[in-house]
């Protein structure tokens, strides 16, 4: 199904690529000049011209030629003596290397070897009324209908045209492009702009020049032209689309960040993290992980609150639009509103902050075709040190025997893979006892060569794979002034670096643009349909943290004849924490994500009288999710074995539906300017769910269908809808280009909302002074631009999920009378809160636009202060209500501070031209208050353990979700260290949970110096997921036809929690450790590196949420490179019919400098649902359970326009 | 094409107004995956669903599924605790619990959500369309009496406590609430019982066994004037009880078998023996197989049969042996009362694994009482295999009933009565009879508080009155020794988190 599907889409592309092919083809011959020519007369030699038109009304036939063809040309020629006229001809014309062809009555006269496009003089000849030579200047400008009667004469006198090409501001421009349309002559500037270059008449000159906009000129009867360039993307004149409608950069008065765009148009963007990451200031993109299709996470100035920070995402003027299944090549532009005085008019939808999307539309103009391919591989970036199969042993030995003289060799731990064997007066694991004697391949764990030597598996290798990526876009847009139409077609295939992940996405889009008098309809369509596979069973915790703790003895295969499936398995019992055979679960698990996603809107807008419009926008959106999960009968070894085949299916459908109506009006009164704006939105969305599974299928698991299984093993069902009206205004008033006001307000009712607060009111208004305008910056002469803005405003957010505020009744809680007769139940479930509202983000920003030196610098900086209140969370109540949950109450407070800058440069030097630009952000996020600055909320769970010690807090004073836990002092390095003064209570010293410790363990920090260390009074903070700052710089350099892009992006300061190494590092598990273990503390004589605690399967210290796993996270990394070719206009016109050519070569993600151990820095959210990619937790930002890492990618890619 | 615009504007208008006008109601969605409160408590299905809830909070771990038995337990002298006893439960043993203990705030908390339930019943029955059928009266009358049973439990071991009477439909609704004078709490419980009285009926058939009835309520309200020291009130309350039973023999009184009180069926023949006539109200526990699921113990989440207790297993010898019976009433238990052995393993006992009879081989004495071992229905390995046990845990019952009333007649020697009163020893020699032990001989009002006390002790050996008695009686410091505190373990603390949550209230003394 896979390959057809692939095949049909090319089928397709390929057919519409031919058809513009052929096409376009003509176009370009049309385009060639034409030479033509003819005759003579008898007498004496005469001008071949006259004598042509003399044989014309002799013969009743006609000429074409090309005059320059025919000058200085002579004919003996005596009319009357001659008889046919094609032997005259013959006779006449061959001596001067001239031929002819007929063609009707018309004799098309050219030089030999000359191409002469005779369809289109055969097109042209039609009819008409006229007897004589006329004379036209080329064969297109020939009036077609008049022409069947007349024979033709083309002026090609070549001339010379000069010029000199300047910049914006008058400079001279070298190196720029000067071509004649439709032929191969060409030219460049030189050193001081100054071109000369001789041309046919009538030409057209295209002056092309990198990062600036081409300009085609017909060249007339001038013989000087000069010109002047302009950059392609002007600073000022940039128009950012706001809430609504559009607006001039110079004059947001809000702060609203947006995508340069030049700087993700020629980039292959494989996922939206690509176009938006390190590109903003303001704006905190992380991918949710590596795995392909992952998706985003975005969170615009800070983390405001511990529920969903997801911003609200407007697709062409549709919302909530989901940015991870639109296909990237569609984007024309992203727009993101950080400010609460331009997101406000989204109400309860916009506290999170807005991005805009608005894809690629139509222009009026010539067809144009644009295909772009790129393929590629990606590879994990870095992989993990972990130990071979000697070193496994003995670490693994030392753990165990340190254990067993704990347990004074009479307690053995039970429940612990390996640690059993009594009898021998071991613990240890007995295949790696000896390490003169370790496991060997035999004949059915390995091949030829491998057998009898000793197993060493390098898990990472075994899972990690070079993989394949491709994509093909084809965007089709033609139309006039009336109607317009883009489709765009894209196939994306990207395989996991994981084995057994991978991400296909097919899409098409459809945007169509009808003006109709006072009337225009848009309407934008978008189908696609999304493949994930994913055997690696969850981003966090599955395959990934598997890889780093199977043991390296474990040989990957097993023939024997009682493997099913030929992957071997661990020899001792499972205990639910071990690895098994990563590999096989990989490869034999079948678990297939598909989506299908539609979203249509059409708007209608008409002009009621001039500046008033009316605006209808309907969409809809739909999302069919559909997973299935089969997991065959495996048999890997008597303790690793799967009895019974299982098939899971999941089905869920979500419809949302948008219609708004907006009443504009624009007016200029002097120097007033007024645009005012008013509307009406109702949204609705539908969810439902069904799920099944089933058990027992048949053997071979080749039928797999939920049919084919034995057993049910459970289903269910949920639905869940939800509404939201609003009615909304904004005023944008502007005096004199000095003083600019907006302000907005949005009153949404929401189903989600309680009785008593069903309506909500978000006011925001900024103001804005051009500083630039007025006197005493005027005579600055080196500032361009200096805009001075200010803002406030209040917004919700809504998602706080459904029916929250309505008591439900739980029918669960029976009764057994009558000694078995099961009664029925029915009580209020948990306690529901009839108030529950939306959260509250108030945020307040004062910003500067500067820019100077002509626009060649610009800058701007904001400082915000964003306080989100009314947080929802669960609230302890008291006991004696009776109610077992906890009500969820809007009760927390979280402030984040910030200050961001944005800075770019564009300048050039000869044939040179470059862009710098960058950005840093600068957050501090504090929680205010949780719960009346009460209590706190436990964050991720360690996980590792079993246990229940979360690794983060949320508490008032401190960032969201920082890290929590003891603080390491020191490993133990004797006896005498164990016994330290300040134990109080006499005892031996530090212990935790009641262990005593011995040389080589941590002892972790009193911190209340009550002599004992425990979890209630010695934990602290510890480190904190947030950075200090962020940034990102790119650089843009042009030389000829070469582009090079250059993309950096980074954040100093945060820390991580390297929750991997409780595994790798904790020594406690026979599972693999990493190579740091080599440096333990082993006796007093070889105490390692003094960092490293002893091995000790049997730890109840070492191993505890300390600093210990506390890593910096800094990182700075090379997030895109792209080299690019654009071949010029003079080569294109040799290939015909291609009008645009480049190709381009991209690495992602090349250089990454950390100090960070793990797999990568960019750590993305941790666990997260695997039916919703975007919910993700803000609570267990960068926990790091060797989290499915973000690989490096090379691409090459080509770009055809036609 | 003038035209053409004019209708396009009408639609557009028409449009806009269809929005407009689907206002009314659009916001208002109702959750389709749960009954909603609104939806809820319309019929008398509905308020006989809502107060089996109510019945089910009983079986809760909070309470007789798990740490009711082992908190007023371990407080008494009846048990001790072993060594695999939950660090908890130790605390308890020893008397150096605190306001943090799980067991404590468990108590509380269980209590307070049958509260809940039984306030959300009788808040709702009025809303019915008919209130005033003999089911919904009837339906009132059991939530009544919940409630009274909840907070008797309250009241009598915290003290003053949060008077809660009215349901809490909201989180805001959800407000701390300081605690209400000891004795507004009790007088609330005296009307709730004398409101049941009025409402319940007398006894029921088939499905409906194990209600609440009217002799539920007298008793409970018997033992509420008793706690008050009303000896009057109680005594007359008892007598109801007892003239009841002298007229309906068959009705209500005493088991032949003394053991018929803690078995599912009795060893004597086989029939089965929960609700039987001589058990005013118990907590009824259940399992498919009569040994407690082992999947649903102690919960009331379950859809299907089979909630259990934790009774068998924690206590049981042969898997957790969390307690034995104290020292104290092992010697002290005369070895002539049949009750001992009837309530106890010991030396020379027998049980019946895999049904068979089989010597007790331990020289110490082990819990038999709601055990299935040696319980003729009970196969020795039940416990171990299912972990549960599916007898109900009798609350009052008619023989404590006797006692009380005898207490309540020798009023004077607890300080407030007159006069010594045979019937007083009547009663006594009732219970005693049934056991087929002489009478108690008590001639005057402190002989026959000690026999009183004996007998309660003996009687109702770990049935968790034990610890409450001594406190009434003022005995405890006597009885328990120096680990108890006069002024301050008279009464629990109130958990810690009730505290923490509600500014302004006060702790127990002590604590």
């Amino acid at each position: 199904m896979k390959q057809r599907q692939y095949y049909f889409l090319l089928t397709a592309v390929i057919g519409v690529l031919s058809i513009s092919i052929a096409s376009v083809a003509q176009d370009v011959a049309m385009a060639h000049n034409i030479k033509f020519l003819q005759q003579e007369n008898t007498t004496p030699s005469q001008s071949l011209k006259a004598v042509l038109k003399g044989l014309e009304t002799e013969y009743g036939v006609f000429f074409t030629y090309k005059n320059a063809s025919l000058d200085n040309k002579t004919v003996n020629f005596n009319l009357k003596s001659e008889g046919d006229i094609n032997k005259l001809l013959d006779k006449r014309l061959k001596p001067q290397k001239l031929k002819y062809k007929k063609i009707d009555n018309r004799y098309v006269i050219y030089s030999e070897g000359e191409k002469i496009d005779f369809k289109l003089i055969k097109k042209i000849s039609v009819k008409a009324e006229q007897e004589s030579f006329t004379t036209y200047n080329n064969l297109e400008s020939i009036p077609a209908l008049k022409v069947e009667r007349m024979s033709i004469i083309i002026n090609t006198a070549d001339i010379t045209v000069k010029g000199k090409v300047v910049g914006e501001s008058g400079e001279p421009m070298p190196g720029v492009n000067i071509a004649v349309k439709g032929t191969a002559t060409g030219t460049t500037s030189d050193a001081d702009g100054n071109y000369s270059i001789t041309i046919p008449d009538n030409a057209i000159l295209i002056f092309t020049f990198i990062g600036y906009a081409s300009q085609e000129i017909a060249v007339g009867n001038r013989s000087v032209i000069d010109v002047s360039l302009v950059p392609d993307v002007k600073t000022l004149s940039e128009v950012v689309v706001v809430g609504y409608g559009t607006q001039e950069r110079k004059d947001v008065t809000g702060s609203i960040a947006s995508v340069d765009i030049k700087t993700i148009r020629d980039v292959p963007i494989q996922t939206a993290d690509q176009a938006l990451q390190g590109r903003m200031a303001g704006v905190d993109v992380q991918s949710n992980s590596g795995i392909p299709g992952g998706g985003v996470k975005i969170n615009i100035r800070g983390v405001g609150t511990t529920n969903s920070t997801e911003p609200l995402y407007v697709i062409d003027g549709y919302y909530p639009g989901n940015i991870n299944s639109l296909n990237p090549n569609d984007i024309a532009s992203i727009d993101v509103l950080k400010d609460a005085s331009a997101s406000a008019i989204y109400g309860v939808l916009g506290a999170n902050g807005v991005v805009i999307i608005t894809t690629k539309r139509a222009k009026s103009g010539k067809p144009t075709v644009t295909l772009d391919s790129y393929w590629g591989q990606q590879t994990p970036r870095h992989y993990l040190n972990l130990l071979g199969n000697r070193d496994f042993a003995t670490v693994s030995n030392n753990a165990k025997d340190n254990a067993t003289i704990d347990d004074n060799f009479n307690n053995f731990i039970s429940g612990k893979p390996g640690n059993i064997n009594p009898l021998d007066g071991s613990n240890r694991v007995p295949s790696l006892k000896d390490l003169n004697n370790l496991p060997k391949y035999d004949k059915t764990t390995g091949s030829g060569d491998q057998v009898g030597k000793e197993i060493n598996t390098d898990w990472q290798k075994e899972v990690y794979r070079t993989a394949m990526t491709r994509n093909h876009n084809l965007t089709i847009s033609a139309g006039n002034d009336n109607s317009r139409l883009l489709v765009s077609v894209g196939y994306l295939k990207q395989d996991g670096v994981l084995k057994g992940t991978g991400f296909e996405r097919m899409s098409l889009r459809l945007n169509g643009d009808v003006k109709f008098n006072k009337l225009t309809f848009g309407s934008n369509i978008y189908f696609a349909q999304e493949k994930r596979q994913d055997n690696s069973g969850g981003r966090s915790g599955g395959a990934t943290t598997s890889i780093t703790k199977a043991s390296p003895s474990l040989a990957v295969y097993n023939s024997g004849p009682s493997y099913i499936l030929g992957f071997n398995g661990n020899v001792r019992e499972r205990d639910g924490q071990d690895a098994g055979n990563p590999l096989r679960d990989l490869i034999i698990n079948d678990q297939i994500n598909r989506n299908y996603i539609g979203l249509a809107s059409i708007f209608a807008e008409y002009e009621i009288i001039p500046g008033l419009k009316y605006k209808l926008n309907l969409g809809g959106d739909m999302n069919i999710g559909y997973n299935r999960g089969y997991n065959p009968v495996y048999v890997s070894s008597d303790y690793d074995y799967r009895q019974l085949a299982t098939l899971n299916e999941y089905n869920g459908r979500s419809f949302g539906l948008l219609a708004e109506n907006t009443l504009s009006y624009e007016k200029t009164i002097g120097k007033h300017k007024f645009n005012l704006l008013a509307g009406y939105v109702a949204r609705q969305s539908l969810f439902s769910s069904f799920s099944a599974g089933k058990n027992t299928f048949p053997v071979g698991d080749l039928i797999r269908v939920a049919s084919a299984g034995k057993s049910a093993t459970g289903y269910e069902g949920n639905q869940y809808n939800s509404s939201q009206l609003g009615i909304l205004g904004r005023i944008n008033y502007e005096y004199d280009k000095r003083f600019y006001v907006t302000a907005n307000i949005r009153r949404d009712g929401s189903s989600r909302f309680g009785k008593d607060y069903l309506y909500g009111t978000f006011p925001s208004a900024s103001l804005g002074w051009r500083l630039s305008q007025e006197e005493f910056v005027k005579n600055i002469s080196f500032i361009s631009n200096l805009f001075l803005r200010a803002g406030w405003g209040k917004i919700g957010n809504q998602d706080i999920g459904d029916y929250k505020y309505r008591a439900v009744i739980n029918s669960y809680p029976v009764y057994t009378f009558n000694q078995n007769t099961l009664s029925t139940g029915g009580t209020l479930s948990d306690a529901a809160n009839s108030k529950i509202r939306w959260e509250t983000t108030t945020s307040s920003n004062i910003g500067l636009d500067i820019s100077i030196l002509n626009n060649k610098v610009s800058l701007t900086a904001d400082y915000f202060d964003k306080t989100t209140s009314d947080i929802l969370l669960t609230t302890p109540i008291p006991i004696s209500t009776g109610y077992d949950g906890q009500p969820t109450t809007n009760v927390g407070k979280i402030n984040n501070k910030g200050f961001e800058l944005a800075s770019t440069y564009q300048d050039k030097a000869g044939d040179l031209t470059w862009a710098l630009g960058g950005n840093i952000t600068f957050i501090k996020n504090k929680v205010v208050e949780i719960n009346g600055d009460k209590s706190f909320i436990p964050g991720a769970i360690d996980g590792a353990s079993g246990g229940s010690r979360p690794i983060t807090r949320t508490e008032a004073g401190h960032p969201v979700g920082a890290f929590y836990g003891l603080v390491v002092e020191k490993v133990l390095q004797n006896n005498s260290e164990i016994y330290y003064n300040d134990a109080k209570d006499g005892n031996s010293g530090s212990t935790y949970g009641g262990s005593t410790l011995k040389p080589g363990d941590i002892k972790f920090k009193d911190l209340n110096g009550d002599g004992k260390i425990d979890a209630a009074n010695d934990r602290t903070y510890i480190g904190s997921p947030f950075p200090n700052y962020s940034y990102g710089f790119y650089g843009r350099a042009g030389y000829k036809g070469f582009e090079l892009q250059i993309q950096f992006q980074g954040v100093q300061g945060s820390q991580i929690f390297n929750l991997a190494r409780y595994w790798t590092e904790g020594m406690q598990r026979n599972f693999n450790y990493d190579n740091h273990t080599l440096n333990r503390y082993i006796s007093e004589n070889t105490p390692g590196n003094g960092s490293v605690p002893r091995a000790n399967s049997n730890d109840a210290n070492n191993t505890q949420i300390s600093n210990r796993y506390i890593e910096s996270g800094s990182y700075l990394r090379l997030k895109n490179l792209t080299l690019g070719y654009n071949f010029n206009q003079i080569f294109l016109n040799k290939l015909h019919s291609i009008s645009n050519l480049r190709i381009y070569a991209t690495a992602s993600n090349l250089l990454t400098f950390t100090k960070y151990t793990g797999y990568d820095p960019e750590v993305g959210a941790g666990y997260a649902d695997p039916n919703n990619y975007a919910a993700t937790s803000n609570l267990n930002r960068n926990v790091d359970n060797a989290n499915y890492p973000i690989p490096k990618t090379l691409l090459i890619g080509i770009q055809v326009g036609f | 094409m003038q035209k053409i615009h004019h209708k396009i504007i009408l639609t557009l208008v028409f449009v806009f107004a269809a929005f407009w006008s689907c206002k009314q109601g659009f916001l208002d969605k109702v959750n389709p995956n749960q009954l909603s409160v609104d939806s809820f408590f319309k019929t008398e299905d509905d308020a006989l669903a809502s107060v089996n809830s109510a019945y089910g909070a009983s079986q809760r771990l909070e309470l007789w599924g798990r740490k009711y038995f082992f908190l007023f337990d371990l407080l008494s002298d009846d048990i001790k605790g072993n060594d695999p006893l939950f660090a908890d439960g130790q605390t308890l043993a020893a008397y150096s619990f605190n306001a943090g203990s799980e067991t404590v705030t468990d108590i509380y908390k269980g209590c307070y959500r049958g509260i809940e339930r039984a306030n959300y019943t009788i808040a709702n029955l009025n809303t019915l369309k008919d209130s005033t059928t003999a089911k919904v009266l009837r339906i009132k009358g059991e939530a009544k009496f919940l409630r009274s049973l909840y907070y008797f439990d309250l009241v009598a071991n915290y003290g003053a406590v949060p008077l809660r009477t009215k349901v809490n439909g909201s989180a805001n609704d959800l407000t701390p609430m300081d605690r209400t004078p000891a004795n507004q709490v009790w007088a609330f419980i005296e009307k709730d019982l004398t409101d049941a009285e009025g409402l319940l009926p007398d006894s029921y058939d088939g499905a409906d066994l194990g209600r609440a009835t009217k002799w539920s309520a007298k008793a409970l309200l018997g033992k509420a004037y008793l706690y008050q020291k009303k000896y009057p009130q109680a005594a007359a309350k008892f007598k109801e009880i007892i003239d009841y039973s002298v007229a309906n023999p068959t009705k209500l009184g005493l088991m032949k078998n003394y053991r018929d009180n803690f078995v599912e069926v009795s060893d004597a023949d086989g029939s089965y023996v929960e609700f039987n006539k001589e058990s005013l109200f118990e907590i009824s526990f259940a399992g498919a197989d009569r040994t407690g699921g082992f999947n649903t113990w102690g919960q009331d989440g379950s859809n299907a049969p089979g909630e259990g207790t934790f009774r068998a297993i924690e206590y049981g010898f042969t898997i957790f042996g969390n307690t034995s019976p104290s020292l104290d009433i092992v010697n002290a238990y005369p070895d002539t009362d049949p009750r001992k052995r009837m309530n106890m393993f010991g030396p020379g006992s027998t049980y019946y694994p895999g049904k068979v009879a089989t010597p007790y081989s331990r020289s110490d004495w082990q819990h038999k009482k709601y055990s299935n071992l040696g319980s003729a229905n009970g196969t020795g390995d039940d416990v171990q295999n299912y972990q549960g046990s599916s007898i109900n845990m009798r609350v009052i019952r008619y023989a404590d009933v006797l006692l009380m009333y005898a207490e309540a007649l020798n009023a004077p020697a607890s300080g407030n009565g007159t006069a010594f009163d045979p019937a007083a020893v009547l009663a006594i020699d009732q219970v005693r009879a049934r056991v087929s032990l002489p009478g108690c001989g008590a001639s005057d009002p402190s002989s026959l508080f000690s026999a009183i006390v004996n007998e309660r002790r003996y009687e109702l050996w770990c049935e968790q009155v034990r610890r409450k008695d001594l406190v009434r009686w003022g005995i405890a410091k006597t009885v328990l020794g120096s680990k108890f505190v006069v002024g301050k373990h008279e009464l629990l603390p109130i958990p810690q988190t009730e505290l923490d949550l509600t500014s302004g209230m006060k702790q127990n003394p002590g604590y």
